[in-house]
């Protein structure tokens, strides 16, 4: 049996309900849960650790079914995106709370939450008061709080979404370092995509109370087994009708363009091809002598800052599409709206998507 | 700069003026009226001492138990929800609704020998009419939903995610609520205390039904009122309002002085 099991969980709760989620988790993997506000990601959270006991399906963890156990009994650590410290205790008294149970005297108390603290760099924090901290310390501390008890399972419920855009790539990097450096089995709940690909092993997307496509990063962001979870996951969809099949690649004609894809399909059936913005290359003079199966020809139509990229949206005939450039290479290619340019794109990069949902 | 003041602003200001005259004129001129050697005999009187310390003690009884069953329940209308809940709340709020002598009729026909229940206290020695604890049991009534009122408010105010924390952290639900909301949501039970001793304090209508004898403070301002005049009842009035309100000063301090701390 895999680490965590989730079998068939249901409850409702009115406006939140979960209808029959399952997953496995292995020890040690880090899964990031994506879907949209409502979706149920916060109850399955609730229901992992116990606040909320599901109508039918049970929870196992190392290999024992934990569904009636309470929640001090689960070791499950929590992490929330509003921190929930303890206003009346200082940080040291925070991070030691969960300690104060575990028999190992006050000298090795002191010593766990100061080595604690000095990995998440808040040891000079310890004598403050929680309201006195700026975001990203209060989030630091609330992390210091969940690992210093060494729990079996960490569970962290959007933990980055309320701090400031440097402060969240700052603590995503100590996410990172601490979290993943010591092997710990994360469930991290998040609306931002970059957490996913920056902390995550596999990846659930969650609709309506269900999970609707878990996998390897690759294989959700890849090949999305529906329309939702590729408008989701910002993937971008042409439809078109594919005109040869043969030698590992399938040709496909997209409003007068033809693109090629690794993926096998029948001839002369509609298909639908996905694509991820961040695998376009963009060229200012046209390449040669490159790997890529797909050169199209391109205006900027738009340019859509994003912090250190750039979203351009590129139009080739009918077709529109996005790329996803860094600033640097925008400035070094001086790149303009209404610029002519070239995009590359692997057939690697192109995945066929069926019509009634499920990738090949 | 200076805001610019309107009519309207003007109206408030003489509406409040006309408040605060109305609320301490009377009791400016009632602590004003008696002389030092009013207040000096009527203090050394026993029978007087006697009945503000009872009304102290009774009031003082009565917050405590409400204190002691009130938290559990105010902290479960703070947290749950389940159906008819609306009408429970309702239900707490009552005795601040009803005339108090009616409050004193219904406690008495309860606890009187046509009913089964006060026969069955009879029969244990519990005695309500004309007892400290019939005055107690009609101050609790009477205070009760003040107390509850203000610490659901108080738990309301603290959010349930700490207490998830807590238990996430090996605490079972009573050790988040003993060391999580109770030192956080304190200061509305205090408050409630406060205004629920307040409350039982001043209680005279229903009271006055339940026990006569043994007498608490506003029975005896009546009694003397009746009896001698205003010139005899203003001075224990006074004597209540300035121990009361010693009372309620250092309850205030202590709150604060834990706040600081």
């Amino acid at each position: 049996m895999s680490f965590l099991r989730l079998s068939g969980l249901r409850i409702d709760l009115g406006e939140f309900s979960l209808n029959g989620v399952s997953l496995d988790l292995e020890k040690g993997e880090y899964l990031g849960v994506i879907g949209p506000t409502g979706a149920g990601k916060t109850i399955l959270l609730e229901c992992i650790i116990g606040f909320y006991r599901p109508q039918s399906g049970r929870v196992w963890l190392e290999g024992t079914d934990i569904t009636d156990l309470a929640p001090e009994k689960r070791r499950i650590g929590i992490v929330y995106q509003d921190y929930a410290l303890l206003p009346h205790l200082n940080v040291f008294k925070n991070i030691a709370y969960g300690l104060r149970k575990a028999k190992i005297g006050r000298e090795a108390l002191e010593a766990k939450v100061r080595a604690m603290a000095e990995v998440l760099g808040i040891d000079r924090l310890l004598h403050r008061s929680p309201e006195t901290l700026s975001g990203g310390e209060q989030q630091r501390t609330a992390l210091a709080r969940a690992l210093v008890v060494e729990p079996r399972l960490l569970l962290m419920d959007e933990p980055l979404s309320a701090l400031d855009a440097q402060t969240r790539a700052e603590t995503r990097g100590l996410l990172r370092e601490v979290v993943r450096g010591r092997g710990a089995t994360v469930i991290h709940i998040t609306h931002d995509l970059d957490d996913v690909w920056a902390l995550a092993d596999r990846v659930a997307v969650m609709r309506g109370g269900e999970v609707i496509q878990h996998g390897g990063l690759d294989q959700v962001f890849s090949r999305p087994a529906s329309r939702f979870v590729a408008d989701f996951v910002d993937t971008v969809f042409f439809e078109g009708t594919v005109q040869s099949c043969g030698q590992g690649l399938s040709a496909v004609s997209v409003n007068g363009l033809t693109l090629e894809t690794l993926d096998q399909a029948v001839v002369g059936s509609r298909v639908r091809l996905a694509l991820r913005p961040e695998t376009v290359v963009v060229s200012r003079a046209r390449p040669a002598g490159v790997s890529a199966r797909n050169l199209i020809a391109a205006r900027v139509e738009d340019i859509v800052p994003n912090g250190k990229t750039s979203q351009l949206i590129l139009r080739s005939g009918e077709t529109r599409f996005p790329a996803l450039v860094t600033q640097g290479s925008l400035e070094d290619m001086e790149i303009q709206k209404d610029a002519e340019v070239f995009a590359l794109v692997k057939a690697g990069c192109l995945r066929i998507v069926r019509e009634n949902g499920l990738s090949r | 700069m200076a805001r610019k003041k309107d009519l309207f602003f003007w109206l408030t200001l003489c509406c409040g003026w006309v408040i605060l005259a109305f609320l301490l004129l009377p009791l400016i001129e009632m602590v004003f009226a008696p002389s030092v050697q009013d207040m000096r005999v009527t203090i050394e009187d026993p029978a007087v001492r006697r009945t503000i310390g009872l009304s102290i003690y009774t009031s003082g009884l009565a917050a405590l138990i409400s204190f002691a069953l009130g938290t559990p329940f105010a902290y479960l209308l703070a947290r749950r929800n389940f159906p008819g809940k609306r009408l429970v709340e309702s239900v707490v709020d009552l005795p601040i609704m009803i005339p108090h002598p009616v409050v004193g009729i219904a406690i008495l026909s309860l606890a009187g020998r046509n009913h089964w229940l006060g026969e069955f206290l009879q029969s244990l020695g519990v005695r309500i009419m004309g007892s400290v604890t019939g005055i107690v049991t009609v101050l609790v009534f009477v205070g009760l939903p003040f107390f509850v009122n203000s610490a659901k408010t108080g738990f309301e105010a603290v959010p349930e995610r700490l207490e998830k924390a807590a238990r996430t952290l090996g605490a079972s639900s009573w050790g988040a609520f003993v060391r999580v909301t109770f030192p956080l949501a304190w200061r509305g039970m205090l408050v409630g205390f406060i205004m629920c001793m307040a409350r039982a304090i001043s209680e005279f209508g229903a009271v006055v039904i339940v026990a006569y004898h043994p007498m608490v403070a506003p029975v005896m301002i009546y009694e003397r009122f009746t009896a001698f005049g205003l010139k005899y009842s203003q001075p224990i009035a006074v004597w209540l309002i300035l121990v009361s309100l010693s009372l309620f000063l250092l309850l205030r301090l202590v709150s604060r002085g834990r706040r600081a701390s």
